[in-house]
């Protein structure tokens, strides 16, 4: 729950506005944001999208319908299976799978980024950080967006930036 | 839009009602369950929409409002985000559950059951007063949940009667029942069949991840390194299941692991005996080994050690341990124009400059442990002897061609200048500072010749042009030659990929006749009348100094160099110093006609970049000269890693991260480790005296194993594969560390008579494995 409350402060300083005090349903890692009088918003992703629109970044949740039904979708993705590794094998099944979509795409909708590419990068830190060099050029897709988004968009400047080699150093990854 | 999609898919529904509710067409296809529609997800994921060629939907929830958004019926309201987000995040991976546990168990269990009932409840207090989720009309929340909910609230045979219990659930849900876009939605997904439709749909996809699954509490349970060796073990895994239990032991590998670990002691050979000078033998495979001559005026960076002559050393000492009867010969290169100039900046002789920087190299490549046969250095009298013979051997044999060339000559300094001691405007795009090569800002080749007011670089002087006879190397006339003995050595040899390309690339591009002279003090003189102030072009003298290095190692030098049917010479280089490995050198000495020996194999590397830049002295960036060894880090570390990284087949990179990373992680914690722990355990709980062994069948395969990282290892360094020699290396370590992980001894060794003989045998046998690490990696560390 602190993970999740961090990662919106992260995202809502990112954006430029502040996101009072999320809240947690009973012990459920479900967060909960106070907006205004009686009105409140559940689940992570419908936070996030709110802080963008407060922070008036629509940019960030797609430009034609195609890219926010494709935003829509990863952040659906991001909550369902990237925060919900129960086993490592599960991480890297994650992992093989962005990977093998990020072969051709700079970014996860479009050609620019959005608050997928933002919340996806945020679930993956913790999957990352603990990756081997090796790994990291198994799944050198990934490698290679998350380097970008870590280095491009100041998202965590708390957390040291995590090292990718750019050179290959192994033959195979096999 | 396509919609693949097999029969009965519940999420179908929720995109199947938003397409008849917005009148959007949809083409539905019809596929098997197990069907992946979605190029990059692991397993089937239907139903799948694709939007446009190639770009599909798998999530059925923004399928559904991006069909409502397109016919402009969306509601743009964070409440649908909220109820979506809610039916993916908290309704399915209970609810999926649920329906499993009924359609496919007859029953639930309780836990299931409070569960949904418990969403239930939420969703009924959210609709109070309510005939739609969000606003007053039908939005993507409504037929989200409509669709997910039907099989649970109609379709189920459960005593259960959800829509009694919740009436406000049940007052929406009967209303949007009757919308006409809802029945002919459902309709069109159950194909008439009714409400048992789903029941096939369901059973076939899994449920999605449970709510209380978080990734970051598994992070946070399972750190890197909890046991030293297994973050190596699980990155490393694949590597030494194959060399395990991928491939099935067979019974023949069996029989003769066992015959070897109990008679192969026997057959150990005799090393050879090296006495010096070593020269040939007849009955032994000969083999010369060359690293190129490093310039005597640069100071060498880590790049060119790997480059040169620390990947030539691994394999000398291999072959050295294989009884190969070697020769490993080196020495700086010193003759030049880049050293008469430095003499003349400095204020002291060129002799004086080569003998400063000579010392330099020889107390560098010392400390690196690279254990030359010989290093020496091209400024000799036998170079001079045998430059000078090999010329005229060439001049009498008519490979040698006259001509001119037009050069500056700075009278003050009197001297030719070289390209690059020539500054003036580029004659195309004007820019002042351009140098006699190239210019800087257009970029263009030029020759010096060709500069407008050109300078002399060191007193600015203008030079004149002046012309002057010089001699070439009749390349094109020597070519037919080289080319056949090329196609025979590429065939016979190990050529990295790289060599043979730039080799193949000169010889189509067309060999020109070369100029071999220049107008230097500093060199080897020509001996021909006519040309005796001038000296040897470096590049036709260099690799003439492998030859004359040899000479100052031993008078009987031509009992290598001229003795091709018994020696094998192999050429050890960074790929920018190949054509004149390949073509040069080899053309002048086919053309001496003296039954020179020719290079039989090449391993060139690619270049080492330094952080993602280049080395570069004047600019301190990178690790030059005695920089390792102020490191205070040993030179075997440094060995290791450079050969970790030797750029093979592409450039590579020197990071100090890595470098830590990799001693720490594969030296320490892989190597290292087995071995600490094989002979630290026998020490301390065997007085540590190898006991008697009991060979189980697992151990004899661990034996297997080991015998094929062996093998590999012989044939990689064998075909100058370095790397892959090392990670077989590091392999061995590994199988030794699962192995006795998987044992527990100390565990064992704890336990009755039995367990404690087991405990003996398993480490025993690990402490035989750790003896392979005194021979086995002697050619790296």
């Amino acid at each position: 729950m602190v993970a999740i409350d961090s990662d919106v402060r992260a995202l809502s300083t990112f954006l430029g506005v502040s996101c009072g005090k999320l809240a947690f349903l009973g012990d459920s890692k479900i967060p909960v944001l106070h907006v205004s009088n009686g009105i409140q918003l559940r689940g992570l992703s419908t936070i996030s999208k709110y802080l963008v629109k407060l922070a008036n970044r629509q940019d960030l949740l797609g430009q034609s319908f195609e890219e926010k039904a494709t935003v829509d979708q990863w952040l659906e993705y991001k909550v369902t299976q990237v925060d919900r590794c129960g086993t490592d094998k599960d991480g890297h099944t994650v992992l093989k799978e962005l990977n093998t979509y990020l072969s051709d795409r700079v970014y996860f909708a479009g050609h620019h980024l959005t608050l997928a590419d933002l919340l996806i990068y945020q679930g993956l830190c913790c999957i990352v950080v603990d990756l081997s060099f090796f790994e990291k050029q198994k799944y050198m897709h990934v490698s290679r967006w998350f380097n970008q988004v870590q280095h491009n968009f100041d998202l965590r400047p708390d957390l040291q930036p995590i090292i990718f080699q750019k050179n290959q150093l192994y033959g195979t990854t096999n | 839009m396509k919609l693949y999609s097999d029969p009965g898919n519940i999420h179908t529904l929720k995109i199947a009602i938003a397409a008849e509710f917005t009148g959007s067409r949809l083409d539905l296809h019809e596929v098997k369950n197990d069907v992946q529609v979605i190029p990059y997800l692991n397993k089937s994921k239907l139903p799948a929409l694709e939007i446009s060629e190639g770009q599909f939907l798998f999530s059925a929830n923004s399928a559904c409002r991006y069909i409502l958004s397109k016919a402009g019926q969306d509601i743009d309201s964070l409440f649908v985000d909220q109820w979506l987000e809610w039916e993916a995040a908290e309704l399915q991976p209970v609810l999926w559950r649920y329906l499993i546990s009924v359609f496919g168990q007859g029953k639930t269990e309780p836990k299931l059951e409070e569960a949904f009932r418990s969403l239930l409840g939420q969703l009924n207090q959210y609709l109070h007063g309510r005939q739609h989720m969000v606003q007053d009309r039908v939005s993507a929340a409504d037929i989200v949940l409509w669709s997910s909910m039907f099989p649970a609230l109609c379709d189920v045979p459960s005593p259960k009667d959800w829509l009694s219990e919740f009436q406000n659930v049940s007052y929406w849900f009967n209303r949007l029942s009757q919308h006409p876009a809802f029945q002919t939605g459902f309709t069109m997904v159950t194909q008439g069949k009714g409400k048992s439709a789903f029941k096939a749909s369901i059973l076939a996809q899994p449920p999605p991840p449970p709510t209380d699954l978080d990734t970051r509490k598994l992070k946070q349970a399972a750190p890197a390194t909890s046991e030293p060796g297994t973050s190596d073990t699980k990155s490393s895994h694949k590597e030494t299941q194959s060399a395990v239990n991928e491939e099935t032991v067979t019974p023949e590998e069996l029989s003769r692991v066992q015959e070897a670990w109990l008679h192969g002691k026997e057959r150990v050979p005799q090393p050879l005996e090296r006495k010096t000078p070593i020269l040939p033998q007849p009955s032994a495979r000969n083999i010369l080994i060359t690293s190129a001559l490093p310039y005597v005026n640069n100071v060498p960076h880590l790049g060119n050690i790997i480059g040169c002559v620390l990947s030539a050393d691994v394999f000398a000492r291999f072959c050295r341990l294989r009884n190969y009867n070697i020769l490993y010969v080196c020495g700086t290169d010193e003759y030049g124009t880049a050293t008469e100039t430095k003499a003349v900046q400095e204020g002291v002789t060129p002799q004086e400059i080569c003998d400063k920087y000579n010392r330099l190299h020889t107390q560098v490549y010392d400390w690196f442990n690279i254990g030359f046969d010989f290093f020496g250095r091209t400024t000799t009298p036998q170079q001079t002897e045998i430059a000078q013979d090999i010329f005229w051997k060439l001049y009498h044999g008519g490979f040698v061609l006259k001509d001119r060339l037009e050069q500056l000559l700075c009278e003050k300094c009197d001297r030719f200048l070289a390209d690059r001691f020539v500054e003036g405007t580029c004659p195309f795009c004007k820019y002042e500072d351009a140098r006699g090569d190239q210019c800087d800002s257009c970029g263009k080749l030029i020759n010096a010749i060709e500069l407008k007011d050109p300078k002399c670089k060191m007193c600015h002087n203008t030079p004149v042009v002046k012309s002057s006879e010089h001699l070439f190397l009749d390349l094109p006339k020597l070519e037919p030659e080289l080319s056949k003995y090329l196609d025979n050595a590429f065939s016979q040899g190990l050529w990295t990929s790289n060599s043979k390309l730039i080799t193949k690339s000169w010889i189509r591009d067309g060999l020109k006749p070369r100029c071999i002279t220049r107008d230097l003090k500093w060199g080897t003189p020509v001996p021909l009348e006519g040309y005796t102030d001038k000296v040897f072009y470096v590049w036709f003298d260099a690799p003439i100094g492998y030859i004359s290095i040899t000479a100052n190692y031993t008078p009987e030098w031509e009992q290598w160099w001229k003795n091709p049917s018994q020696v094998e010479l192999f050429n050890f280089m960074a790929k920018d110093n190949v054509p004149f490995h390949s073509v040069i050198f080899p053309c002048t000495q086919l053309g001496a006609r003296d039954n020179y020996t020719i290079i039989n194999h090449l391993s060139a590397t690619e270049y080492l970049n330094y952080e993602d830049g280049k080395f570069s002295k004047s600019r301190g960036v990178g690790v030059f000269g005695d920089n390792a060894k102020d490191s205070g880090i040993p030179a075997d570390i440094w060995r290791f890693y450079l050969l970790f990284i030797r750029p093979e087949s592409q450039d590579s990179t020197f990071s100090w991260e890595d470098f830590m990373l990799k001693n720490n992680g594969e030296l320490l914690n892989n190597l290292g480790n087995f071995i600490n722990r094989a002979l630290t355990f026998l020490a301390n709980n065997f007085a540590g005296e190898v006991q008697p062994m009991q060979l189980t069948e697992e151990d004899n395969r661990l034996l297997v194993a080991v015998t094929r990282c062996l093998k590999a290892y012989v044939d990689n360094l064998e075909k100058i594969r370095l790397r892959e020699g090392i990670g077989n290396i590091l392999t061995i370590s590994r199988l030794g560390n699962q192995y006795i992980q998987a044992n527990t001894p100390w565990v064992l060794v704890k336990g009755n008579q039995d367990e404690r003989a087991r405990a003996g045998t398993v480490i025993s046998l690990s402490a035989n494995i750790s003896r392979y690490f005194i021979v086995g990696p002697v050619p790296v560390l």
